[in-house]
This record gives structure tokens, C-alpha cells and sequence, in this order.
């Protein structure tokens, strides 16, 4: 008779180290609890090592689906849980309610109002589907991506991503030259669009919900358009090189009817409308507060969060069953960002405490090491590179806020941050968002645009591949200008 | 099934494709050769690109049909010096392997991959080794966005053996295909007689 815990896939001996490693953190953690004064915060108190959970599931995240993809997609759950247990066992034990209080907080502040924006805006993007088979040359493909890169913004990257990457397989299923294409569909639709509002890319939904003012994210204009230009420009060159290559056949006009394009599911941009004017309401609307489980929430972020559910609701019950099944809409998205995310919000607590902390946290050499704009545009993206650019984005507004304005309340700083050192605030924004785009692993839609685009037999790029061959030709230029006209 | 030899001369590849292209058009273009580089017979590190840019030269490897190969042959020794060329050896091919690798996510690709490359082999060409599987997880249907895994996967890797044109038709066919990968052309040789003239 087998063991039962192997079915589990964590053997008995495995969850006796795992106690084992908790027990010796809560220890560590009674150490640091009893060498701090009484009273201090807990940025304070709080050892640098505190931090590893954090980097644990970004890593995992990140190396996961390229070194144990199967093992990866089959046990996610287990292994968020378990880096979220190595937190919270010791950190509740050793802190008692300021740590429980910390939790709560970011998970009624930060964690369900982020899934609830995530799932609604996957829900209704899931409800549009455009049909056509376009001819990909390179003015279609190019005006397929522009359209994306514009979307991008309202509808987030995930849901410009879904919503456009099969009808540009299909406009290139017969070209022989397509990789490159799906890569810059990445680079512009995947990243680099989302920038414009707290909508388009998660990182900016979290600075929204840290008291980043919605309409602020409309600023970084003029650094979008710089970079969307520029490699839409790059893109162009490319493809039109590509398409001379075509056979004569490809590149011909295709006979016979043409099934014209159309769009179903036109009736869920009201849904869309009302996600954006709950998100915007509740931005410059106060209604109060009241205590949920002991944390402050304010009125109109909880009516927010209802009326986007209803979006979602009225989403998913007026569009066709149809119209989701040909768009292979599935709910697997919203839960792997609903687990992940849960781990990722428990474990970023000690980082974010000890890097508000500034010079006085255990993290002030991170503090100190990144000093200007630039810095904190390359760091920020460096880092948006390898690991989720959502919880690297939160990680350095905070390290900016500790440096910059140590132990002033968060939105007071962020809005101090604004008036008075607004770069700071840009760096962190776009080099989260546009840097995205550097690896597969930078943000959540670029595997899936990849996977999506292999299963449709288009031979994408190796991981390394992908940054030798389109990340450093041609992105990292455009990011040097970047930082050359904004931030030096 | 007309007989192929393997040339190996010492000099500059310019130099030898110049020559070549000479042979050929002496026999009307009739006949062509193939260079070993082209078929990724020959590893070329750049310490040998350097080499060969800056000093004398290196080794090169040339296939060619019968007829050929003796044009080439003689002309390397009758004038082959002046162009800085060495006959090294020449040696007849018995038959060439090509080791291939492909892993594709979707059943058109798969079918594509078995009707082009494993069902109509070329003249002579025979698999070896061939290892073929499908995988498929239901579980993975959908788009994911951090646990990404295919829902279906075809696997398949060995290798082709027999003479080598129908071994360069097989690589061309792999070589347009996606997703399939080819190794370097392997060549079995024995000597070609004790002159070295084919």
C-alpha cells in the first residue's frame, strides 16, 4: 500500500522539514521580536532574512515554468501555500497582532481588490471575439498591434492580449516569417501599452490602491510614446524585411471571397465603461471608513470592488456561451493569479515594512544602493525582468517612499512623492511596466502569448534566444534613450 | 545508385568554393557538390574563422557525385597549389546520418512533421532509432498565464541513414519544417582506392 502522502506530491519527509524550517524561523523571528525596543514598528524590528519567503515564491514564479513546467503546473497551489506557511506560522508567533493586523491589511487593501480587477477585467476582455482573416502584411500586422497597444490600457494587457493574438495568427498563417511578429505583439500589446492607466498593467493598479492618483499614470505620455513609437517603428523594418522573403504567393492578395472583420460581444464595452468609471469614482470620491476585520477600509473601495463584481456579472451572463468557447475562455487565469497572488501579498508584508522603514529597517542598504531616477528605472525594470512586475513595482515605491520620506504615513508620501519628486514615481512606473516585456517571465501574458502562438505552430524563440535576438537589439537601445531624455 | 566521395582539402574556403564553382561549370553544372560547412559537417569555432582570415587557412570538407569528385581531385593536384589548396584525402561516402529532434504542440504540426518527414523517407533513406510519443494533459487546456503547459505534445527524435543525397533531402524537408531540429550530418567513409583516385 503506497503512502497517501505521495499523492499529495509532498512526502511525509518533506512536510517534516518544512515544520522543521518554520520552527527554526519562529525561533529567529522570538530572537529579533525580543532584540527590538517595545513599541517600534515593525519595519523596524524586522530581520533582512524575513524577506526570503518573498524572494522564494518570485523566484519559483519565475524559474519554475522554465526548469519543472509540468511538476510547475500541477502543484502551484501547494508551493505558494508553502512559501506563504514559512511567513505567516513565525511571523504571527513571534509578532503577535501587529503581525496578524499587517496580513489583514494587505489582503483586504491590496490582495482582493487586485483579484477582483484582474478577474473582471479577464471576464469581460473574454467576452469580445473578432472574427476575419486579414492578410498579415506588415501594415495589417502593424495596425493589429497598434490597436493592441492602445487597448491595452482600458482593457489591461492579459485582456488586449486574449482579445487580439488568435486573429493575428490568423492573419499570418501563411507566412513563413512570424516569431518576430508575436514577439513585438509582446513587447508593445503584453507591456509596454498597459502603461497608461491603472487598468492596463497590475503593477499600476497596486500604486492606484497605494494612493497613486488614477489619472497620474496618464503623465508617463509622453515616455510611452517615445518607446511604442520607436518599436513600432523597429517592428515595421523588421517585417517589412521578412515579407520581401515571402513567397510571391504569400505576399499576393488572396482570391475569393474574404471573410470580412467583425467583432461580437460589442455590448461588454458598457461593462468596460462601468470597471472604469467605478475605478475613477473611487479615486476621487471619500465615503467614509469602516473596520473589516479590524482594518481600515474606506466606503467607496468596497462599493468599488461590488460594482465591479456586478461588471464581471453582467459580463458573463449577457454574452454568448459561444463567443467564450471560440475564445477558449477559461477561468484557469483568474485562479492562478488568485493563488499566486495570495503567497506573493503574504510574503511581500516584512519587505514592504522594513523598506518603509528606510535607513532604520534592515533593508537600508537596498535603500541606499538605488539613489537616482535612472537607478530606480533600471532596478525596478532589471528586476520587472525576472520576477512578477507587480510586487517588484510595490517593493521599489517603497523603497523610494523609505528613502525619501521615512516613516510619513504611505499616502501622504506617495502624494509628496508626486508634487515633489514625480521622476521617482515614473522610474519605478515605467521601468516596471516596459520592462516588462525583456523576458517571457517579465509579466504574467507573455507565456501565454507564447504558448498560444506555439500550439498554433509558430516556432517561437528559446528563453535566451528571446533576449539575445529581439530583447537586446531592440529594446535596451530604446530603454537607454528612455532613460537619456526622462531620468538622467 | 551513383557513388559520392568526401574531398578534405587544406586551404581557404573562398578559395575552394572559387575552384569548385570551376569544376562545375566544367561539366556544364551538371553535376554540384556540397560543402561540408553547409551541411554543418564541420564545426566552425571561431578560433578557426580567425585563423582562416589571418593566416593560411584550414581544413574543408567537399562531397560531390563521382564524376565530380575525380574533376576536382585532379584539378586540385594538377593546379590546386596555386590557389593555396591542398588534397588532403579523398574517400568514398558509404552513407551519411542525419540525427534529428522535433517537439511540437499541436496536431497539425505533428501530422505536417509524420507526413513529411517520417512517413516518405528518400530513395534509400531508412529511420533509425526512432522514437515517437504523444502527450496530452487535459488539464492544460486554455490559456495560462504563470503555469503555462501544453495541452498536447508530440515528441519525436532518431535519426536518418542512408546515401547521402537522399540524407541532404532529408535535411531540407526537416529544415522547413517548424519545430524540428537537425544535428550535424554524420558520414561513414572508407577509403576510395589506394591512389586516392575515385
Amino acid at each position: 500500500m503506497g503512502n497517501p502522502d505521495q499523492g499529495e506530491g509532498v512526502p511525509g519527509s518533506g512536510r517534516q522539514r518544512l515544520a522543521s524550517a518554520a520552527a527554526f524561523a519562529l525561533v529567529l523571528f522570538a530572537r529579533s521580536a525580543d532584540a527590538g525596543e517595545p513599541g517600534a514598528p515593525l519595519g523596524f524590528v524586522l530581520p533582512a532574512w524575513s524577506a526570503l519567503p518573498f524572494l522564494g515564491i518570485l523566484l519559483s514564479i519565475a524559474l519554475f515554468p522554465l526548469l519543472a513546467a509540468r511538476f510547475w503546473h500541477h502543484h502551484y497551489p501547494k508551493i505558494s501555500a508553502a512559501w506563504a506557511a514559512a511567513l505567516i506560522v513565525p511571523f504571527v508567533a513571534a509578532y503577535g497582532s501587529p503581525a496578524i493586523h499587517e496580513i489583514l491589511h494587505m489582503a483586504i487593501v491590496d490582495y482582493l481588490p487586485f483579484i477582483v480587477l484582474i478577474g473582471t477585467l479577464f471576464t469581460i476582455g473574454g467576452g469580445f471575439l473578432i472574427r476575419g482573416t486579414p492578410r498579415g502584411s506588415p501594415a495589417v500586422n502593424a495596425a493589429i498591434i497598434v490597436i493592441g497597444t492602445v487597448l491595452a490600457s482600458w482593457i489591461g494587457t492579459t485582456g488586449a492580449a486574449v482579445l487580439l493574438i488568435r486573429p493575428l495568427l490568423r492573419a499570418n498563417r501563411d507566412r513563413r516569417h512570424t516569431a518576430h511578429t508575436v514577439v513585438f505583439f509582446i513587447f508593445l500589446v503584453a507591456n509596454i501599452g498597459g502603461a497608461l492607466t491603472p487598468l492596463g498593467d497590475p503593477p499600476l493598479f497596486l500604486g492606484f490602491l497605494h494612493g497613486v492618483p488614477f489619472f497620474w499614470t496618464l503623465s508617463l505620455w509622453k515616455e510611452v510614446l517615445l518607446v511604442a513609437l520607436l518599436t513600432i517603428a523597429a517592428y515595421v523594418a523588421l517585417d517589412v524585411y521578412y515579407w520581401r522573403r515571402e513567397d510571391p504567393v504569400v505576399r499576393a492578395p488572396r482570391p475569393g471571397p474574404r471573410e470580412p472583420l467583425r467583432i461580437d460581444g460589442w455590448h461588454n464595452v458598457i461593462f468596460l465603461a462601468g470597471v472604469l468609471a467605478a475605478v475613477i469614482v473611487s479615486g476621487v470620491w471619500h465615503a467614509g471608513g469602516v473596520s473589516v476585520l479590524g482594518v481600515h477600509q474606506e466606503v467607496q473601495n468596497l462599493l468599488r470592488d461590488a460594482c465591479l463584481l456586478l461588471m464581471a456579472a453582467g459580463s458573463w451572463l449577457t454574452t454568448a456561451r459561444q463567443t467564450r468557447e471560440e475564445n477558449e475562455y477559461t477561468w484557469g487565469p483568474v485562479r492562478e493569479v488568485a493563488i499566486l497572488f495570495a503567497g506573493i501579498f503574504a510574503t511581500i508584508v516584512p519587505p514592504l515594512l522594513m523598506l518603509r522603514a528606510g535607513e532604520h529597517g534592515a533593508l537600508a542598504p537596498v535603500v541606499r544602493a538605488v539613489q537616482m531616477p535612472a537607478g530606480f528605472f533600471w532596478v525596478t525594470g532589471g528586476l520587472s525582468s525576472f520576477l512578477d512586475n507587480a510586487p517588484t513595482y510595490l517593493t521599489f515605491l517603497s523603497t523610494a517612499l523609505g528613502r525619501l520620506f521615512p516613516g510619513v504615513p504611505e499616502r501622504e508620501a506617495v502624494l509628496r512623492l508626486i508634487a515633489e519628486q514625480g521622476a521617482y514615481l515614473q522610474a519605478v512606473a515605467t521601468g516596471a511596466v516596459f520592462m516588462g516585456a525583456n523576458t517571457y517571465i517579465g509579466n504574467a501574458p507573455n507565456f501565454m502569448v507564447k504558448s498560444i502562438a506555439e500550439e498554433a505552430g509558430i516556432e517561437m524563440p528559446s528563453f535566451f534566444g528571446y533576449i539575445a535576438r529581439y530583447t537586446l537589439p531592440f529594446l535596451v537601445p530604446i530603454f537607454l534613450l528612455v532613460t537619456w531624455v526622462f531620468f538622467s | 545508385m551513383s557513388l559520392w566521395y568526401e574531398i578534405i582539402v587544406n586551404g581557404s574556403e573562398d578559395a575552394l568554393r572559387g575552384f569548385v564553382a570551376g569544376c562545375e561549370a566544367a561539366l556544364a553544372g551538371k553535376e554540384v557538390v556540397v560543402f561540408g560547412h553547409d551541411l554543418g559537417l564541420e564545426a566552425s569555432p571561431i578560433s578557426q574563422r580567425l585563423q582562416e582570415l589571418f593566416a593560411a587557412g584550414s581544413h574543408h570538407v567537399v562531397c560531390a557525385p563521382a564524376k565530380l569528385a575525380r574533376e576536382i581531385a585532379d584539378a586540385l593536384r594538377a593546379r590546386g597549389k596555386e590557389a593555396g589548396l591542398d588534397l588532403e584525402s579523398i574517400r568514398e561516402v558509404v552513407r551519411a546520418r542525419l540525427p534529428f529532434f522535433a517537439e511540437a504542440f499541436s496536431r497539425d504540426i505533428a501530422e505536417k512533421i509524420r507526413q513529411k518527414l517520417l512517413a516518405s523517407p528518400s530513395t534509400g533513406v531508412e529511420g533509425e532509432h526512432i522514437e515517437e510519443s504523444e502527450a496530452r494533459d487535459p488539464g492544460a487546456r486554455g490559456a495560462e498565464l504563470y503555469t503555462p503547459q501544453h495541452a498536447y505534445v508530440f515528441r519525436v527524435a532518431g535519426s536518418f541513414v542512408g546515401p547521402l543525397p537522399g540524407i541532404i533531402e532529408m535535411r531540407r524537408r526537416a529544415r522547413d519544417l517548424p519545430f524540428v531540429r537537425v544535428k550535424a550530418v554524420e558520414l561513414e567513409t572508407r577509403p576510395a582506392d589506394v591512389s586516392g583516385r575515385p
